[in-house]
């Protein structure tokens, strides 16, 4: 379990699709903070990226160990697809008791795609610990208390707290660092790990679809309010306002 | 094992043939191997198991220039660029990079420049508002470079400074093994340097440097507190001002537009119009500006001497064919590079020195 | 070639004497590069993880001299000796499927002379053919040559295959482009074809090395007509109610004036680019053409255009997507915009009489769609003569079998199907792409008995057959 004397942290992260419209999918910005932060952090203890996705994801993972994590944990079973931010932060729960003990939990503050932002607080709640959202930047201190700065709407919230603790972190908080040579040394021949249902103890109706008191109905891009925008280069500038113009004028 | 950014460009340049033409090593060493195409498609191999990253592609991923004449053409947006750096990061992962590239990253790490040798000082004032951060190309190896880029600064009445310890930049380093936190490392110290300077306006020599310093900086979350601009906007500014006269020298040349200076910074102006003030009749090679062809960097000269001096025949070959007998450039790699392959009848010269002629 | 122990090491230092240690390579890697060209299989091969058909060797000689005694020893050890120019090739013509020596020509690639009173400019065969129409560009003239592989492929390449560019109605494909060459025999001598073309002194032996995809010879040097740059080039688009009409009016404008670019597009090209360029769902027969040279005479062409268009119940769309196509003319083929792995492509062109153009048309379209479900075929005309045209068939699986075995057997009977229409219909094997590997079974087909000619031609200049095996049906 998670206790506050423990020193290795853990971050949750999600591949989302590629916002170009192009295949393949690309880790979710904020998440790219929450490991930031957690490498940023980091003192004597390991870090852990822990990930519930598709066997596709594997490389995302394996890139990751690259960037500085210690380990990977890829949780992949057919019964977790379809998992809304209930199910899915029960399952993180459970990985998360099995893989710990974590002094910090890092999380984005939510992913671009589903845009629900759920998942920190509920996983913070099914592991009974205190969760500080919209996290800025922070500065852990010996006494294991947490000095965190937070986003709100109009301002900047300073706010002490308890670890161990769930933290969900802005996107673009903490800047992406790049693998350093002995990094990328360390992470030769590492593998990522997988957990499957089974493995978790979960029971298959506690995930997925079947474990979901929620269902995505339908989802549709928005066909109004859009602006069009195109890149001109400055002659065509010149020729398509005077035409414009002259469409207004006359 | 590369990122899957550069995977995804890899794959997309692994069948495409659109950007050979404007390969500078390959129009010369003549290799298949030196296309974008044939790095793309190695690498897109190796990703899908049915070949191996050994030292012979790593010496292929050395064999470049960086000097991203690919990436300019590429309609679709590809940069082989970046999958070539993350693959020089691999061959020092894997500990499969040539012994001369070794050799290069032994000489900065023992001395912070690609020489391994002691970088000279110059001259400088304390607590200047403006600080001129030469480089180590022109340091070492172009001298006369900095010298009547200095002495300008002194008709222009204008009182700077240069560092004692002239900290790399991280271009150099980055160009050699990939964009690692060595490199933003590099690239943080060097920061620091500057601020502690207190000068509010850098000017930077080398385009190498200035590119690093614009682009990559930033993408590092690293900003200096100072303005960075290149040496010869500077120039061109003085001169606007009125604070640098120039006479006409009346002749004609040609001017070499550096890969960085025309594709990262793409600063194609001020040279031109500095050139226009002393009288020069610009007889223009026929791929310039963004489309100019790379001469060879002088990183790449420490590591493959041979090619490079081919890249810089390479070069002559287009100078060759225009109007003048004089070749000018801005850059001091060029210099160090074209300087080893002068024909006869052709003279170089830097900038800077042809400016302190129109000053006379 | 059977390496036995140091033999090879032996060969190695022999080719190494004639062309420096430098210009030799041998590692895997470096192979790799020559193992796949623009052949669909080769890449499908590639994608799907399998054992590239690489050289032992690859040589890059700097000069005819070298080549001649590269040529000599690949002779003597009987070695097979793969031609490789820009490996742009989409039939497989420089892969090195027998092993042995690839020999890149890239490093060839000196300009030898412009000579601006005869108008013509001469260059090594290695040279990338957008650095000799930039040569002939820095001095104000075109060699007209402009394929979409203009800056992938070389001077030798599109010799060697016979090739073709978009300029062709007006300017000629690159049998009329050329005047003159220089050729490596397979024996080792060097040869130069006569000083000009259009004499009377026996068959053009240009003509016999333009087109043999490195079984006869190499080409090392070669003359090329050079054109004035056009005052003006106007662009004009037209939509056909059908087909039959299209061409009709395509030969008409040919036996008048000289259209530059003329393209003319099935239905179902003519509805997904329409969309593309105007967003509008429309059918029918697109055709794009473009008029150039001196303006005065260029707005007379425009004007008989539009007439013989008019005749044909051509409407009238003006210059604007001409213009457009004509900006974007090589977009098409970088990455995300091309036909690519996954799917499974080719394209058959043949050309024809326009008396059989039709014919051919629905002959391949309906072999290949009703033999093949799934299969999308579409089809241009984009290269016309007095007398025929073109036809630019195109074929799209955009789900092939995963057993590359399986996508093979599948790939070559779409194609055998596709050819043996066209050629029972009056239509060729090929237009422009050349035979190389792809088509080489089909060869003895089409010939017929004619085939001898060039067997014969095979046997007394090559007589240990070490000149690109398996290309050609050589």
């Amino acid at each position: 379990m998670n206790d506050m004397t423990a020193t290795d942290s853990l971050v949750c992260v999600k591949f989302v699709q590629q916002t170009d419209g192009t295949p393949g999918r690309t880790l979710n910005p904020a998440d790219e903070a929450a490991l930031a932060a957690a490498l940023h952090h980091r003192t004597t203890g390991k870090v852990t990226v822990l990930s519930m996705a598709p066997k596709s994801c594997e490389a995302g993972l394996r890139e990751l160990l690259a960037r500085g994590a210690d380990k990977a944990v890829l949780l992949c079973d057919s019964h977790f697809a379809g998992s809304d931010s209930y199910a899915t932060s029960g399952i993180l729960a459970e990985a998360i008791r099995q893989l710990g003990p974590f002094g910090l939990i890092f999380c984005g503050r939510r992913a671009i795609d589903g845009e629900t932002g759920q998942v920190p607080p509920a996983l913070a709640t099914k592991l009974g610990l205190p969760c500080v959202t919209n996290v800025l930047d922070m500065e852990p201190r010996s006494d294991g208390i947490l000095h965190c700065r937070r986003l709100l709407e109009e301002g900047v919230e300073h706010l002490a707290c308890q670890t161990p603790a769930v933290l969900s972190l802005c996107e673009y908080s903490y800047p992406s660092r790049a693998p350093s040579l002995s990094d990328l040394r360390r992470a030769k021949g590492k593998q990522v790990e997988h957990l499957d249902a089974a493995a978790l103890g979960i029971d298959p109706s506690a995930c997925g679809l079947a474990g979901s008191p929620t269902r995505v109905e339908q989802a549709s891009p928005h066909t109004s309010g859009l602006r069009r925008v195109t890149q001109l280069d400055l002659d065509t500038f010149v020729e398509t306002t005077a035409k414009l113009f002259r469409e207004v004028l006359i | 094992m590369l990122s899957q950014i550069a995977q995804k460009h890899a794959d997309a340049c692994r069948f495409c043939w659109m950007c050979r033409h404007l390969c500078p090593v390959g129009l010369q060493t003549g290799k298949e191997a030196n296309t974008p195409r044939a790095k793309g498609l190695q690498l897109s191999l190796t990703q899908r198991g049915s070949a191996s990253f050994d030292a012979n592609m790593a010496e292929g991923m050395y064999e470049c220039l960086l000097c991203d004449a690919c990436t300019n053409d590429c309609v679709t947006g590809f940069e082989p660029p970046l999958y070539i750096r993350e693959a020089r990061t691999q061959a020092m992962v894997e500990d499969i990079a040539p012994a001369p590239v070794v050799q290069v990253l032994d000489n900065i790490e023992r001395t912070g420049n690609i020489y391994g040798e002691e970088k000279p000082t110059f001259p400088s004032k304390d607590n200047a508002e403006v600080l001129l951060y030469v480089g180590e190309v022109a340091a070492c190896r172009v001298p006369q470079l900095a010298e009547a880029y200095m002495r300008l600064l002194d008709k222009a009445g204008i009182s700077y400074m240069t560092l004692e310890q002239e900290p790399p930049s991280g271009a150099m380093l980055g160009d050699l093994i990939g964009f690692t936190q060595e490199v933003q490392d590099q690239g943080a110290a060097c920061v620091k340097a500057l601020d502690a300077s207190g000068a509010d306006t850098v000017i930077v020599l080398d385009s190498y440097d200035a590119a690093v310093m614009r682009q990559r900086w930033p993408e590092w979350g690293l900003s200096a507190k100072a303005q960075i601009i290149t040496a010869t906007a500077f120039l061109d500014q003085l001169v606007q001002e009125g604070k640098l006269k120039l006479r006409s020298l009346n002749q004609t040349a040609t001017y070499h537009d550096d890969s960085r200076a025309a594709r990262t910074l793409q600063e194609f102006e001020p040279p031109r119009a500095l050139l226009a003030a002393a009288g020069i009749a610009l007889s223009e090679m026929f791929l310039h500006r963004d489309l100019a062809k790379c001469c060879g960097s002088s990183l790449a000269n420490a590591y493959m001497p041979q090619i490079t001096l081919l890249t810089a025949q390479g070069r002559w070959h287009d100078a060759l064919r225009t109007q003048a007998q004089l070749l000018v450039t801005t850059c001091p790699q060029s210099m160090e590079l074209l300087g080893r392959a002068v024909p006869q009848d052709m003279e170089l010269i830097d900038l800077y020195t042809l400016l302190e002629r129109a000053c006379e | 070639m059977q390496a036995k122990a140091f033999m090879r090491d032996m060969i190695l230092s022999e080719l190494e004497d004639i062309v420096g240690v430098e210009n030799v390579s041998t590692g895997d890697s470096e192979m790799l590069a020559y193992g796949v060209d623009y052949f669909w299989i080769g890449r499908m091969w590639a994608d799907r993880g399998q054992k590239l058909p690489v050289p032992e060797f690859v040589v890059r000689p700097k000069s005819a001299e070298e080549i001649s005694r590269l040529l000599k020893v690949a002779n003597y050890y009987k070695i097979p000796v793969h031609t490789w120019g820009g490996g742009s090739g989409s039939q497989g013509g420089a892969l090195a499927m027998a092993g042995g020596i690839t020999l890149d020509t890239k490093r060839m690639n000196k300009l030898i002379e412009i000579d601006e009173k005869s108008r013509t400019i001469t260059a090594e065969a290695g040279m990338v053919f957008q650095q000799l129409e930039w040569y002939a560009n820095e001095r104000g003239y075109s060699c007209m040559h402009i394929p979409s592989c203009l800056t992938c492929g070389t001077v030798g390449g599109a010799l060697a295959h016979r090739g073709i560019g978009i300029m062709s109605s007006k300017y000629g494909k690159i049998d009329d482009q050329c005047l003159q060459m220089e050729i490596v025999l397979p024996n080792g001598d060097i040869i130069e074809t006569l000083p000009v073309p259009k004499h009377a002194a026996g068959p053009d032996l240009n003509q016999i090395f333009i087109g043999s995809e490195g079984t006869l010879g190499i080409i090392t040097k070669a003359t090329f007509k050079l054109f004035e740059q056009p005052e003006s080039r106007q662009f004009r688009a037209f939509m056909f109610p059908n087909l039959t009409e299209g061409l009709a009016a395509g030969r008409d404008i040919m036996q008048k004036i000289k259209p530059s670019i003329m393209r003319l597009y099935d239905e179902a090209e003519t509805t997904s680019i329409i969309k593309k360029i105007i967003d509008v769902e429309e059918k029918g027969n697109f055709m794009n053409v473009a008029l150039e040279g001196i303006r005065r005479i260029v707005d007379i062409e425009m004007e008989i255009l539009c007439e013989i268009c008019e005749k044909h119940g051509g409407r009238d769309m003006g210059s604007e997507y001409g213009e457009r196509w004509y900006d974007n003319r090589i977009t098409f083929f970088y990455p995300g915009h091309i036909m690519d792995i996954p799917q499974m492509f080719g394209t058959m062109d043949t050309v024809s009489d326009y008396k059989n153009a039709e014919k051919i048309y629905w002959a391949m379209k309906n072999a290949i769609e009703s033999n093949f479900p799934g299969v999308r075929f579409i089809a241009h005309c984009s290269h016309w003569y007095e007398w025929g045209t073109m036809i630019y068939d195109r074929f799209i699986l955009d789900t092939p079998p995963q057993d590359p075995d399986e996508a093979i057997r599948l790939h070559n009977q779409i194609w055998n199907t596709g050819v043996r229409a066209a050629m029972a219909n009056g239509g060729v094997i090929n237009d422009h792409h050349g035979i190389g590997l792809k088509l080489s079974r089909l060869m003895k087909e089409q010939y017929g008995p004619a085939m001898q000619v060039f067997e014969g031609l095979k046997k007394s200049l090559d007589p240990n057959g070490i000149m690109n095996p398996y290309k050609l049906g050589l």
